[in-house]
């Protein structure tokens, strides 16, 4: 029972992190029809210039808030620059940009911040608080899932209600008609890729409160293992990605436990193919995932 | 300039150097392949040998993404297998490296084949994202088992020419060589056999191109639910581009085994199945020759920044494997913004002006 | 005695659209057969449902007396069903040529083996179909745009490669989805003129849909009238010129016809 609880926090909040990237692609992809590959390194810039932060002594929240914002505008940045002129050209040609944009942004974050791994500390330190028996979380575990659901609430609340959303989901649907009914579809685009690198922000600076190292590779490692969240949930579907993000989470943290060592040498390091296990299998069953939109073609 | 000649006969449409223009072509190119092995440093030798293998893995990737439409980023995943094999069969049972190759490719297609059909019924980007998974478990699988992968990660690669040699004959290989007049060292008999291999991939694959199975193929690669209704059956016609580019691919990593003589599976990771994709997208989409110029491009120009990179600003100050990298995406990036066809883009451009020649437009 | 192309009490619906509803049609052999109806009437989903893209939820369509149920779209295309579509849907990046040429791809017998090593069994394939596209290039005058990609042809002649592309098939049934939409008054009469060579040398069985009555009744021999997924009227032109529920479903045309004649 104590494992079980233990597992389950970690799991939630490894599922949070997953869930906000995941999110973010999802939104990404509704406006510019673009799976972002550059995403994860949107989580290190977040965590980077975190670390700068706080060393150059900003408070935590305001830390948090301008790392965040940073993160958001970069985003903004390559759908201006990179993204928006390939409108309307073959998948392929997409996906390679966005891999080499993330390259480029890896590149620009080690000239700045160099290749040493950094660490985030925790504004809660080591506290923890007991649950039942044995089994403690500590409050750093309890805090990232309460911030990233929070976050994602005030995402769905600011999509359903706002201007802005309402601008969102009629660009989402269709970009021409959008424009005819006077939707600003450029700022809108904007904005979007904006609020998505901002949860990925958020998203960056938990994962280097989690690994206490946090370096280079480890931006990729998260953002690659959160992209079967975005399938399984349903590339179209926002909700569908976040339940996906917590699902997958979930199951990372339990699978090599009570899978892995029945699996031999296979079961070694599970973790790391896991989800696109779980991701293939869903697949076969849901080729659209969770709540995803099937593209109907007519002849 | 003539332009082409007066077709008589459709035979001499299908034929793949039609008027003496391209037989010229032919010959000069030719000469210049057979004497480049003479002519250069060792370390050009090398760029020559690794062009090779990326030709080779080009046009299988080509035949995917290029004629079927099937986009794939597990293209390393293939070539991981074929390396594997060609290392595992000589170390066990001292298999000669003609035998290798295919049987590399042989392995990767059964793979290739299970892939597809699995990704009958996914299209885009969920089958970009699947071929992505199916390469982390492919390269799961091999470091989860020693056996395959070697201990430490790291496999040694054997070059047995015949069978029965033992592994200390088998270094012979490896020594400079009297053929005939010809005296060829280990780099450059290698440079002749990656090129029969080669010529031999590029013409089969063009041969696709100008029959029925690479039109279905193309056809299913742009109207699919259309060229179903006209009698093309897609499922076949996708796993048959599933199987021969897994083939491809797995010769191609076979290739690059025989001439690296150690293998990681650590190097078989995403970045690699980028590049193809990068080469392919750089030579131009859906030609073999898109595929063979992108290869050859590719190569090159790494070696070119490999030398310029480091002297300049900012990109000098990164890790070395990133150098290269930064600056080829920055290439990238400009082409495609500029000249989405490609090389081939640009060709028919430089073309087009010559055929107009003396006129501008 | 059975007809060509027996469609029986067809049924199709997608959520909450009943496109079709029990439509029955017979077809004879050589016929031209005119399918009308307003938009969204069901005549797209009708040819959708004979050549296996769409399964219909109810009832039963046989090709010469050959249940087309359990049969995927290649498998009746196989069977001479050939088509046009009304969104015009041809290899945007591929030659006319080839276009013309994937029509064919259910005559081919050499093995993919031997496509890959050029064998001589493959080359004496390619150009005896060569051969016969030819003369579908000749017969639709396509000859300037042999080796154009047909991305940058005019719409018209777009039209022209789709037929072509549907002849290549030798079809034993033609499905025409709109083929004069969009086409000028002297492309239209082209067409027309297509339709009826082919009847006339061919004797291929044609469905023909259009929306405009005129075109239409001029040339098919037979006709039939959708609404809302049901067959209001069939017969031959001068019947269903006249009945009373076509001229209620297409008062604006009906009347826009009377005047014209
Ligand atoms: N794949 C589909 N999914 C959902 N609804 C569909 C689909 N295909 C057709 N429909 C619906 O079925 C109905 C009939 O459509 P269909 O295309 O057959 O009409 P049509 O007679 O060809 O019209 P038009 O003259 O506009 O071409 C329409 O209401 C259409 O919206
Ligand atoms: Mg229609």
């Amino acid at each position: 029972m104590t494992d079980v609880i233990m597992l389950a926090a970690a799991g939630l909040s490894l599922g949070a992190m997953y869930a906000l990237v995941a999110l973010g692609f999802s939104v990404i992809y509704r406006a510019s029809r673009v799976f972002n590959f550059a995403h994860g390194e949107l989580l290190g810039i977040g965590a980077f210039s975190m670390t700068s932060l706080l060393a150059a002594g900003l408070p935590w929240p305001a830390a948090l808030a301008v790392a965040m914002t940073l993160a958001g505008l970069i985003a903004a940045g390559v759908e201006r620059a990179v993204v928006r002129p390939m409108i309307g050209r073959p998948v392929f040609v997409t996906i390679i940009l966005t891999l080499f944009v993330a390259l480029l942004l890896r590149a620009l974050m080690i000239v700045i911040w160099g290749v040493q791994p950094r660490a985030i500390e925790s504004p809660f330190g080591e506290a923890e608080l007991a649950v039942s028996g044995d089994a403690a979380i500590s409050y750093q575990t309890l805090a990232q899932i309460g911030v990233a659901v929070l976050a994602m609430a005030a995402f769905f609340a600011l999509l359903k209600y706002s201007r802005l959303g309402i601008g969102m989901r009629a660009t989402s649907t269709d970009q021409e008609v959008a424009q005819a009914l006077g939707i600003p579809v450029g700022r809108v685009l904007g904005a979007t890729w904006f609020l998505a690198g901002m949860l990925a922000g958020l998203a960056g600076v938990f994962a280097a409160m989690k690994h206490a190292m946090f370096g280079h590779e480890s931006t990729l490692i998260i953002a690659f293992r959160a992209f079967p969240a975005v399938i399984v949930g349903g590339l179209t579907s926002p909700v569908g990605t976040v339940i996906a993000g917590f699902l997958l989470g979930l199951l990372e943290i339990f699978a090599p436990v009570y899978l892995g060592p029945h699996l031999g040498g296979f079961g070694h390091n599970l973790q790391n193919v896991f989800p696109y296990v779980i991701m293939i299998l869903f697949l076969m069953v849901r080729p659209y995932g969770l709540l995803g939109q099937r593209d109907v073609e007519r002849l | 300039m003539p332009t082409r000649k007066l077709v008589t006969r459709y035979e001499d449409d299908l034929r793949l150097f039609p008027d003496l223009w391209h037989k010229v072509g032919l010959g000069l190119g030719l000469a210049i392949v057979l004497l480049f092995p003479f002519w250069v440093s060792a370390s050009w030798l090398t760029v020559g040998n690794h062009a090779l293998v990326a030709i080779v893995g080009a046009v299988g990737l080509m035949v995917l993404t290029g004629f079927a439409g099937q986009i794939s980023l597990g293209h390393a995943a293939f070539l991981a297998i074929g390396a594997f094999t060609t290392a595992v069969l000589g170390e066990r049972w001292q298999v000669p490296f003609w035998l290798c190759l295919p049987a590399g490719g042989a392995v990767a297609t059964a793979v290739g084949v299970a892939a597809g059909l699995f990704a009958l019924r996914l299209r885009g980007l969920y089958l970009a994202i699947v071929t992505l998974g199916l390469l982390y478990l492919v390269a799961h699988t091999l470091e989860s088992y020693p056996s395959l992968s070697g201990t430490g990660g790291a496999k040694s690669v054997g070059m047995y020419v015949t069978f029965g040699q033992s592994p200390a004959e088998m270094r012979d290989v490896y020594e400079k060589m009297a053929y005939g007049p010809v005296i060829l060292d280990w780099d450059q008999k290698l440079y002749f056999i990656f090129l029969v291999v080669a010529v031999l991939v590029a013409w089969a694959a063009r041969n696709l191109t100008r029959s029925n199975a690479g039109r279905t193929m193309m056809a299913v690669r742009d109207q699919d639910l259309a060229a179903a209704a006209l009698g093309v059956n897609p499922v076949r016609a996708k796993l048959l581009a599933f199987a021969t580019s897994s083939f491809i691919a797995g010769v191609a990593g076979g290739m690059f085994a025989l001439q690296q003589r150690t293998v990681t599976v650590e190097y078989f990771n995403l970045q690699i199945s980028v590049e193809y994709v990068a080469m392919i997208v750089l030579g131009g989409i859906g030609t073999v020759w898109g595929a063979v110029a992108g290869a050859v491009a590719f190569v090159i120009l790494g070696k070119l920044m490999q030398t310029l990179a480091p002297s300049l600003p900012y990109i000098g100050q990164l890790p070395t494997g990133l150098q290269t990298a930064v600056l080829f995406s920055i290439l990238v990036i400009v082409v495609l913004v500029i000249e989405p066809l490609g090389l081939f883009g640009l060709w028919l451009r430089v073309k087009r002006y010559f055929l107009a020649w003396p006129f501008r437009y | 005695m059975t007809a060509f192309l027996e469609v029986d009490a067809i049924g199709l619906s997608f959520a909450g659209v009943r496109a079709l509803d029990g439509v029955s049609l017979a077809v004879e052999r050589g016929a031209l057969f005119a399918v009308i109806g307003p938009n969204g009437a069901g005549k797209t989903s009708l040819f959708n449902c004979i050549s296996g893209v769409y399964r219909p939820q109810a009832g039963r369509l046989a090709l010469d007396g050959r249940d087309l149920g359990p049969l995927r779209p290649h498998e009746i295309a196989g069977l001479g069903v050939a088509r046009m579509f009304q969104n015009t849907a041809l290899f945007e990046n591929m030659t006319v040529l080839d276009n013309l040429l994937v029509g064919r791809n259910h005559l081919y017998r050499s093995a993919f083996w031997s496509n890959l090593l050029w064998l001589p069994s493959t080359r004496r394939e390619e150009v005896a179909h060569r051969r016969r596209v030819e003369e579908i290039v000749d017969f639709l005058h396509l000859e300037r745009y042999r080796a154009t990609p047909v991305q940058i042809l005019p719409y018209g002649v777009r039209k022209r490669v789709e037929l072509g592309r549907a002849l290549c098939m030798e079809p034993r049934l033609l499905l025409l989805d709109e083929p004069t939409a969009g086409l000028n008054q002297e492309e239209t009469e082209d067409m027309a003129r297509y339709l009826l060579d082919i009847k006339a040398e061919l004797g291929t069985t044609q469905i023909l849909i259009e929306h405009e009555l005129r075109f239409v009744l001029d040339l098919a021999d037979r006709g039939a009238v959708l609404d809302f997924g049901r067959k209001i009227a069939e017969g031959t032109p001068d019947e269903v010129r006249v009945d009373p529920r076509v001229v209620e479903a297409y008062i604006g045309t009906a009347r826009a016809d009377e005047a014209a004649s």
